[in-house]
């Protein structure tokens, strides 16, 4: 704590050093032509305004919400967007999804960043400690809930998450950014932006994030969870004649990790070992992109990228290598037709290195996935009705080929209304443990007689490779609404079936299966209000039902953890209100439903993560245009509290209240 | 406790933010007055195009006024011993004695129209709609990365007797010439 105070009090001797100067309003007409090509004309957001038209359940975070959330990470920012269940489950890991299914290993949502897949093929999920980006250089983040398939592709089935970066040309100069508090244990990043040639513009940057342990909710004892990472890059863009564009960008991290496992298994052994690890994950990749187009709907574009993946959990090291390229095509057919259409070929080669823990048989491999989809926007009455059919069609290694359509209907009855209806089919396919892993869950000792006193035998979980895709046919609806220019509405609905969940199967071992079916249903509702120009505030409000059926073979137990693992109500406020010109307070409450069985763990401990709670609050003062002060407080109406239980190996964790300053210099 | 506490803070926060917030001028039609004073700058018109020797230089704005008074400042400026004048017209039968005319993309298929019927004129009319210079306008405004950019059509500027420097032509992002 001292050492965040004097790291605070060193940041406000800097702020007040630096005398406000505020830059001269240079006059523009007297400029020449080469400086009026600098200068930016239309802000970053406005792209993104005909995302309105889409018939999907669609929200953004706009760089402002990054920012004035005060939020260090991309887990955390996600937190705004209705429909998403985010849980923290230790400082550096995350439960989240999408509509329901939530869980350390949830497995129903794509999450991109710049066009690249970051999912984990070994289970479908996201490690979400590694998904650094600088939150300063994102541009947006889109989040489609519900099926994306059709776009997509497998693992879009409850929801798509993409993570935009600022083209280089709008992250201009430098930027550096330091803070720290006492969950906080540095945050520095360091980015600088130039133009490179005429029509050429690149950027370079490094980053630094550090963040200190919780504690366990048994004894309140140090969780030893702290963890950092250390990720850079860079990012060129450039156009070529009036029609051509180009992108190439690169990221590596490595970082270090800590958890306490709590059972690790011994051959020879039925008691479990405890044990402190300690590991560096590390990641690179490198994407290009060529874009050609005269319009945004004439265009085509060709992206290719490879993605390197190492992570060494002391239960299970994982490498993975891919390779994956993206053709897409967009026109128009007569004055009615907007058709897209796109190509795709993505190589994954892993590479496991096994323990009695867990094993991968075999122990490296490598999957192709070949996919092709066509979509139409059919305008049925011009600047009123809309038609979207599409199908994309998949030919994976797994399941092999896989079909994943939708209809979709956009009526605009009036300029500020809009109401839209889909039914789509979404498939999610087996994960690299589903098919051929085998985990030790525990340890036992054979009866004896018939057996020799003391023989010991692995009970595992064990993959299969008859598993299919889990399907679902979802049903959505939702209405938007301008009310005025200060504020706007949106609903949807959405009613899910689901079939050929998978699940777990008890024979000799625990067996992977597609063994549930399911329904879900439920709506989120947000509304955004400026009633005046110094004051915004967005409020939004999920709710979500969950009604699972395992085969007679199944322990009904397993569908009651699908049920009760989700908070069936959430609200989130925040708002935003400019004290003067240059200060800024931002307030975001937020209620999170009791989860009854959080996992397999929760309901073994018989344990409740109750509903709980939370403010975070920050002000932020900028002098000039050029400094930023900013003190942020997280969680601060408990000094901690549960949000999930992990299915295995680590206990639960506490999440704490949290107070950091950050300092932001832009020049 | 914690939490009215908090709520009778936000409360008098709120009661105390005042109504401070600067409506930001267009930083577009801004960029845009900038540049069309740069055109005249770099363009020479044949004496024709204008009715007398001391005649002003006119930049007129055809329909939707959107610069909202950032051409003001030209006004009165000189320009090769003539006085910049800025006039705003409605239609197209106003437009008479003018060199620059900036038309607003208010509506693409009054364009067609508008564009051949000033095409024989000594004008040089800007615009921003998409393949404007191929309608037969001189120069179109092109938005790139955000910033602004333009082309020209240097055969409709030469029938016209209308000569644009090489500075200014380099700097385009585009040139037409060649197609008549």
């Amino acid at each position: 704590m001292a050492y965040s105070k004097t790291i605070f009090l060193f940041l406000l001797g800097l702020v007040l050093a630096s005398v406000p100067t505020q830059a001269a309003e240079t006059d523009i007409l007297e400029l020449d032509l080469s400086s009026l090509m600098q200068i930016k004309i239309t802000s970053a957001g406005r792209k993104t305004q005909n995302l309105s038209d889409v018939p999907a359940a669609v929200y953004v975070i706009r760089q402002e919400d990054l920012h004035s959330s005060g939020v260090t990470s991309i887990p955390e920012a996600l937190r705004m967007v209705p429909g998403l269940q985010v849980a923290r489950i230790s400082s550096n890991k995350w439960a989240i999804s999408s509509r329901g299914f939530n869980g350390t290993f949830s497995n129903k949502l794509l999450v991109q960043i710049d066009g690249r897949s970051v999912y984990s093929p070994s289970y479908s999920g996201v490690y979400w400690d590694v998904q650094n980006v600088m939150l300063e250089d994102v541009d947006r983040i889109e989040i489609i809930r519900g099926p994306g398939a059709t776009l997509w592709g497998a693992n879009a089935v409850n929801g798509i998450i993409n993570i935009i970066t600022k083209q280089s040309s709008d992250t201009q100069g430098v930027l550096l950014s330091l803070g720290a508090g006492d969950h906080e244990q540095g945050i520095a990043s360091l980015r600088y932006g130039t133009q490179l040639g005429e029509n050429s513009y690149g950027r370079l940057y490094i980053s630094h994030h550090a963040q200190d342990a919780y504690q366990f909710t048994a004894d309140g004892t140090d969780s030893k969870d702290d963890w950092d990472m250390t990720y850079g890059g860079f990012r060129l863009d450039g156009d070529v004649g009036l029609n051509d564009s180009w992108t190439l960008q690169a990221d590596v991290y490595r970082g270090e990790n800590n958890q306490r496992v709590d059972s690790i298994w011994d051959p020879h052994s039925t008691i479990p070992i405890q044990v402190q690890d300690s590991f560096h994950p590390k990641g690179a990749n490198l994407l290009a992109r060529w874009t050609h187009g005269t319009s945004e709907i004439n265009s085509w574009s060709l992206q290719t990228y490879y993605d390197y993946f190492y992570r060494g959990d002391i239960f299970l090291q994982q490498k993975y290598q891919t390779y994956d390229v993206d053709f897409q095509h967009r026109f128009q057919f007569t004055n009615w037709n907007d058709i897209i259409w796109g190509l795709g070929y993505r190589l994954v080669k892993d590479d496991f290195n096994n323990t009695f823990q867990a094993t991968f048989e075999p122990e490296n491999r490598t999957n192709t996935l070949l996919s092709a989809f066509v979509q139409d926007e059919i305008c049925l009455l011009s600047k009123r009705l809309w038609f979207t059919l599409g199908s994309k069609l998949e030919k994976n290694d797994y399941t092999n080929i896989e079909v994943q359509p939708s209809a979709r209907l956009l009526w605009k009855p009036k300029e500020n209304q809009r109401l839209w209806v889909a039914v789509s089919r979404a498939v999610r396919t087996p994960s690299r443990v589903e098919d051929s892993g085998k985990i030790t869950v525990s340890m036992f000792e054979l009866p004896s007689p018939p057996y020799p006193p003391g023989t010991i035998m692995p009970f595992t979980l064990i993959g299969n490779q008859e598993m299919d895709a889990e399907e679902l046919l979802a049903y959505e609806a939702g209405y938007r609404y301008e009310v005025g220019s200060n504020l706007s509405i949106d609903i949807t609905l959405f009613y899910n079936i689901y079939d050929e969940l998978q699940t777990y199967q008890l024979t000799n071992s625990l067996q992977f299966v597609n063994g549930m079916e399911g329904k879900t249903y439920g709506g989120e509702i947000s509304a955004e209000w400026k009633p005046v120009p110094w004051l915004k505030t967005e409020l939004s409000y999920s709710y979500i039902e969950l009604q699972m059926d395992v085969d007679d073979t199944i322990d009904r137990y397993y569908e009651t953890v699908v049920e009760e693992s989700i908070p069936k109500h959430q609200v989130s406020v925040r708002s935003s209100v400019d004290l003067n010109q240059n200060v800024q307070l931002n307030l975001w409450g937020r209620y999170v439903d009791t989860l009854k069985i959080a996992s397999a763990q929760a309901h073994d401990l018989g344990m409740e993560v109750d509903s709980y709670v939370e403010l975070d609050a920050n002000i932020a003062w900028q002098p000039n245009k050029e400094l930023e002060l900013m003190l942020v407080g997280q969680n601060l109406l408990d000094s901690h509290h549960l949000e999930f239980i992990q299915e295995y190996f680590t206990s639960p964790v506490e999440i704490e209240r949290s107070v950091y300053v950050k300092l932001t210099w832009k020049f | 406790m914690k939490q009215s506490l908090l709520l009778a803070a936000l409360a008098f926060i709120l009661c105390l933010a005042p109504q401070a917030q600067a409506v930001e001028q267009s930083t577009e039609y801004r960029v845009k007055a900038a540049y069309l004073y740069n055109f005249a700058k770099f363009i020479h018109w044949p004496d024709s195009a204008f009715s007398g020797a001391k005649a002003p230089l006119i930049i007129g704005v055809l329909g939707k006024n959107s610069f909202n008074g950032t051409l003001k400042p030209l006004v009165g400026k000189k320009l090769r011993g003539r006085i910049i004048d800025v006039k705003y017209f409605n239609r197209l039968e106003e437009v008479s004695n003018c060199q620059l005319l900036y038309i607003s993309s208010s509506d693409e298929s009054n364009l067609k129209q508008i564009l051949p019927k000033l095409a024989t004129r000594p004008i040089v009319t800007v615009g921003e709609t998409h393949n404007y210079v191929d309608f037969g306008g001189t120069i179109q405004f092109i938005t790139k990365r955000g910033r602004l950019r333009f082309s020209i059509n240097l055969d409709i500027a030469q029938s016209n007797n209308i000569q644009i420097e090489a500075q200014l032509l380099s700097l385009a992002a585009k040139v037409v010439k060649g197609k008549k």
